[in-house]
């Protein structure tokens, strides 16, 4: 413990010069606009500002890419909450509510409360990881292919939640969604599935052109079709004091953001799983628990709170293998260790003792990182909002150039652009016959993991499906999963019994 | 009142572009940007030249891309720019489509990894080796067989005693399977004549957090992906599949002094589409050999990475290529994987 | 909305159909080795078949109040015209370049969408949101975008 602190107070030391200020608030400040941009999230960001880096010295390189990439984290719900637009998959349930927030005048009080959960999720986390990592690091690594199926099983019971008022229709989508999931080179077989013989398709298709189509074009296409008035957001009441959560907000959110923080947390420790399945799980719960389960999807303001704290807990999550064992968990933290390599650094166990000004550096940098987010975002709120008040036919105009230029820097490739568009028609119509969008994306996300592990878990028992069941971990998670499916059918049949029981 | 808004727009969106590119250009950097002022020596390079990387960025074909350009970039050997463009996708297949697209066009180059041999031979790339021009071969790089420090198995010959007394009680991690990994699991069942289970992940990130959890018994890794746990005692290798024993793991024998008849090396290397000009194949070259001499070269990237480094010009890795390519084909035959 | 239930129905089975049958074509199951390529398919296919014919009884059985048209004309014209316009914008990338294209169909949309046109508002539009993408896309993140004949 005394240790761990003194190394930090070293770390600060680091950190704090303004060398390493300067460039933490650039990486802060640039991941934001980026995460902001519709289809940049934190992997494109941290890929395109790579190079940028390679001049510098390592520990003010990596803390540059660290704010980057919690940036690009919060970044993503700003056109989330505005344009109902995530900027990556890690924002789409944040857009759930956050937009209905904004079409009733409620702007402010969201990005508001997205910036401090996210700050909230992003500190708590940092402190854990500076107390924790080691012993966080082994209890992550228990998680194995029947663990994760599990995982993904209780991930997809939130989509329960988002199935509207048809539910039909909401596992319909949710299925396509899994259908959409297959799509690629098979992983074990190496066979390519319903690609019809384009190689694009092969690795799969990406998650953001589904959700920028489904979500961002096909609302511009609504939008303007039925003159949503922006009556709401005309009135948005822009001075300062009206820009943040208020006490109601914070008693309701308050429980939301300490689960998703804590589960947030967990999650992007584990390798594979990352920021949106955490935030998807983190609003399933916070649905379940609520008292007010009808007024998420309407504009809840702890709807806001729970994807928000759980994708920030979880950016800083992913740190802890990255940093103690040398493995990535994720797409951008992948990205970081490629950083870490060039600039002539191993993670890995050994890192700690190595390098001990690099890596708490970097650990107080990200204290450091998560005030000047919250400060500059509290400084700019005002400022975004005001972006709303652009005509809406050159806001539309603008969004859809940035959607597909977003779609192409994705892999530098006009095929997302086009899968943007087509994605965009499909989700038109999805709109119109009353298709929720939410479990769509869902099911895309957790499908190929779902697969993936089920696949993975049924090699290692020889194809016996005893492996769920016998493992500590992964029998718990499956019978919170089963509780989530069959508890609130069977408490509708109580329920049902009782008012008969009652009436007669 | 409609203009006063849309330049409220435009500044509000200058301002956060000048965020973006007031990080651009922080110090010490795009040194692209000072390059062109050079009076060009000869008339080849003209324009800036993209290096085309088939797979993502942080990825093992990525990080050589990138460390090659740096260096190439930092002694000023080429007067023009040289742009690292990730174009992943389809194992591969795209970014080599994209570059043999090409045809002929000296301005854009392609590094060269696994799955530029074996993509084509399972039919999963329109476009094979015949649709480039061979630039220069720099790196070797091999396969270890790697166990948790605390596991009972110690070799080779143990894994296949105890296959042949329970088949299938071993279970073996890699990536993906048509990967070098899933390759090497088939060829030593076959020569061993032993059965595993492979168990395929998304990332070598991955199969190694599945070794380190005891989820998997053993693993297929790069030598440079597993150094660090190695270092640290986490994870012990058991074999090498070179031909020869590598250096950083003097004292783990190969797959052939096990009694296993099996090789594999894959070849890192640079290529230009089909058809390019001699002059240029002959720049680059130039400038790789002297990038394969460089210090820099050798210790941030080669020694960094476990890489074993070889350097072969334009005609022997086009042998060396093609060398490479029957190998795979020749192992795929055997394991019945070509279609 | 009955009508159009009906036919997305009809369409989902179809398709689920689809799924079904090549997932079968693919191996379903690998004995000891748990499932193969084909399983996550022929699920999928067996779970949409029954939503859709759930989807397609449902019409039969609810009534229907409102909603006679979901679609208007006006709206399909929107959607046309968003969605052509986008795709015309990007098959204009390879000849014009992305940046030059974008600019295109943001001018276009601005016109097409505003209630009322101003001039100077379209240009505007297709002279400075090229030079904002050019600075943050090329500039600041230096994307490869595709180069047109302006070499931009």
């Amino acid at each position: 413990m005394f240790e761990t602190l003194s190394n930090l107070l070293y770390g600060f030391t680091v950190a704090i010069t303004p060398m390493n200020l300067l460039y933490c608030l650039i990486g802060v400040v640039s991941g934001t606009v980026i995460g902001a941009l519709p289809g940049l999230g934190p992997s494109a960001g941290l890929a395109v500002l790579l190079p940028i880096t390679f001049g510098i010295e390592p520990v003010s390189g990596i803390i540059m890419l660290a704010g980057i990439y919690y940036g690009a984290m919060y970044g993503g719900s700003i056109t989330s909450i505005l344009i109902n637009t995530p900027g990556d998959s890690a924002a789409v349930m944040t857009s759930l509510d956050g937009y209905p927030l904004t079409q009733k005048g409620r702007a402010g009080a969201a990005m508001g409360m997205a910036a401090f959960s996210s700050f909230i999720g992003g500190t708590v986390a940092v402190v854990a990881f500076t107390f924790l990592a080691p012993v966080l690091a082994s209890a992550a690594l228990s998680f194995g292919p029947p663990e994760y199926f599990a995982l993904m099983v209780l991930g997809l019971t939130t989509l329960a939640g988002m199935t509207g008022d048809n539910p039909t229709k909401g596992f319909i989508s949710a299925i396509v969604g899994l259908f959409l999931a297959i799509i690629g080179l098979d992983l074990v077989t190496g066979l390519p599935r319903f690609s019809f013989g384009m190689m694009e398709l092969y690795s799969g298709i990406d998650f953001i052109p589904v959700a920028m189509g489904v979500f961002g074009i096909a609302e511009i296409i609504l939008a303007s079709e039925e003159k949503i008035n922006m009556e709401g957001l005309r009135n948005t009441d822009l001075r300062w004091k009206k820009l943040f959560p208020t006490a109601t907000d914070w008693a309701r959110s308050k429980w939301v953001i300490a689960r998703g923080t804590a589960l947030g947390f967990f999650i992007g420790m584990l390798p594979g799983a990352g920021a949106t399945i955490a935030s998807f799980i983190s609003y399933g719960m916070a649905k379940k628990a609520s008292k007010y389960p009808e007024e998420f999807g309407q504009g809840a303001i702890e709807g806001v709170a729970a994807p928000e704290c759980a994708n920030n807990a979880a950016s800083v999550g992913a740190f802890v293998p990255l940093l103690t064992l040398g493995v990535p968990g994720s797409a951008s933290t992948a990205i970081l260790m490629g950083a870490l390599m060039m600039f002539g650094l191993r993670p890995g166990p050994m890192l700690f003792d190595k390098s001990p000004e690099f890596v708490w550096g970097l650990i107080a940098s990200m204290y450091v990182g998560n005030v000047m987010l919250i400060l500059m975002v509290l400084l700019f709120v005002p400022l975004f909002v005001r972006a709303l008040l652009v005509p809406k036919a050159s806001l539309n105009a603008i969004v859809i150039a940035f959607i597909l230029v977003g779609a192409y820097s994705l892999n530098n490739s006009m095929f997302d652009v086009y899968l943007t568009i087509g994605f965009g028609f499909i989700g038109y119509f999805m709109k119109k016959l009353k298709y929720p969008g939410a479990p769509l994306v869902l099911a895309l996300v957790l499908g190929q993991l779902l697969e993936t592990s089920m696949r993975q878990s049924l090699i290692l028992s020889g194809g016996s499906f005893g492996i769920f069941f016998a493992r500590p971990i992964s029998t718990v998670l499956m019978v919170i999963a089963f509780g989530a499916i069959f508890l609130p059918a069977i408490k509708n049949m109580i329920s049902k019994l009782r008012t008969k029981n009652a009436s007669a | 009142m409609k203009i006063k808004k849309i330049l409220a727009l435009v500044l509000a969106i200058m301002l956060v572009t000048s965020f973006v590119v007031g990080c651009s250009s922080t110090p010490k950097e795009e040194p692209k940007k000072d390059a062109p002022q050079e009076a060009p020596k000869s008339t080849y390079p003209e324009r800036a030249i993209e290096m085309v990387v088939p797979f993502g960025a942080g990825g093992g074909s990525d990080i050589m891309a990138r460390s090659m350009v740096k260096v190439v970039n930092d002694n000023k050997w080429v007067s023009q720019p040289i742009n690292v463009v990730n174009k992943p996708g389809g194992s591969g297949s795209i970014g080599y489509a994209y570059t043999a697209e090409k045809k002929g066009n000296p301005y854009y180059l392609a590094s060269v990894s696994s799955s530029f041999y074996t993509a084509p031979l399972l039919g999963n790339s329109p476009v094979s080796y015949k649709d480039f021009t061979p630039v220069a071969g720099l790196a070797m790089d091999t396969l270890a067989l790697f166990v948790k420090e605390d596991s009972e198995i110690t070799s080779v010959k143990q894994i296949i005693e105890k296959s042949k007394a329970t088949p299938k009680s071993i279970s073996v991690g890699g990536t993906s399977g048509t990967s070098d990994d899933a390759v090497m699991y088939r060829v030593l069942q076959d020569k061993a004549g032993i059965e595993m289970k492979y168990v395929p992940f998304e990332s070598g990130g991955e199969v190694m957090t599945a070794l380190l959890g005891g989820h998997v018994d053993v693993v297929w890794a790069n030598p440079g992906e597993a150094l660090s746990q190695v270092e640290a005692g986490k994870a012990r290798a058991i074999a090498v599949a070179s031909k020869e024993r590598i250096p950083g793991f003097d004292n783990v024998p190969t797959l052939i002094e096990e009694g296993v008849q099996a090789s594999l090396a894959q070849f890192r290397g640079v290529v230009l589409p089909k058809d390019a000009p001699p002059e240029a194949v002959k720049y680059w070259e130039d400038v790789f050999k002297k990038l394969h001499e460089s210090s820099a070269w050798q210790n941030d990237y080669i020694k960094a990475n476990s890489i074993t480094p070889r350097f072969l010009g334009s005609e022997e890795f086009g042998k060396a290529i093609v060398e490479l390519s029957d190998m795979y084909a020749e192992i795929f035959k055997q394991i019945g994987a070509t279609k | 909305m009955k009508k159009a239930d009906q036919i997305t129905g009809a369409l989902l089975l179809a398709l689920s159909v689809y799924i079904g049958l090549t997932g079968l074509s693919l191996e379903l199951w690998w004995g000891d080795e748990g499932p193969g390529p084909g399983f996550l398919p022929f699920f999928v296919a067996v779970c949409l078949a029954i939503l859709s014919i759930m989807l397609i009884l449902n019409t039969l059985m609810k009534e229907y109040k409102d909603e006679n048209n979901i679609f208007s004309q006006e709206g399909l014209k929107l959607l046309a015209t968003l969605i052509g316009s986008s795709v015309v914008a990007g098959l204009l990338v390879n000849l014009v370049g992305m940046i030059v294209a974008m600019g295109l169909l943001a001018g276009f949309l601005v016109t097409f969408l505003a209630e009322e046109r101003k001039i100077i508002t379209s240009i505007g539009m297709a002279v400075v949101l090229p030079i904002v993408l050019y600075l943050i896309f090329r500039v600041g993140l230096d994307v490869p975008f595709p180069k047109g004949i302006l070499g931009l």
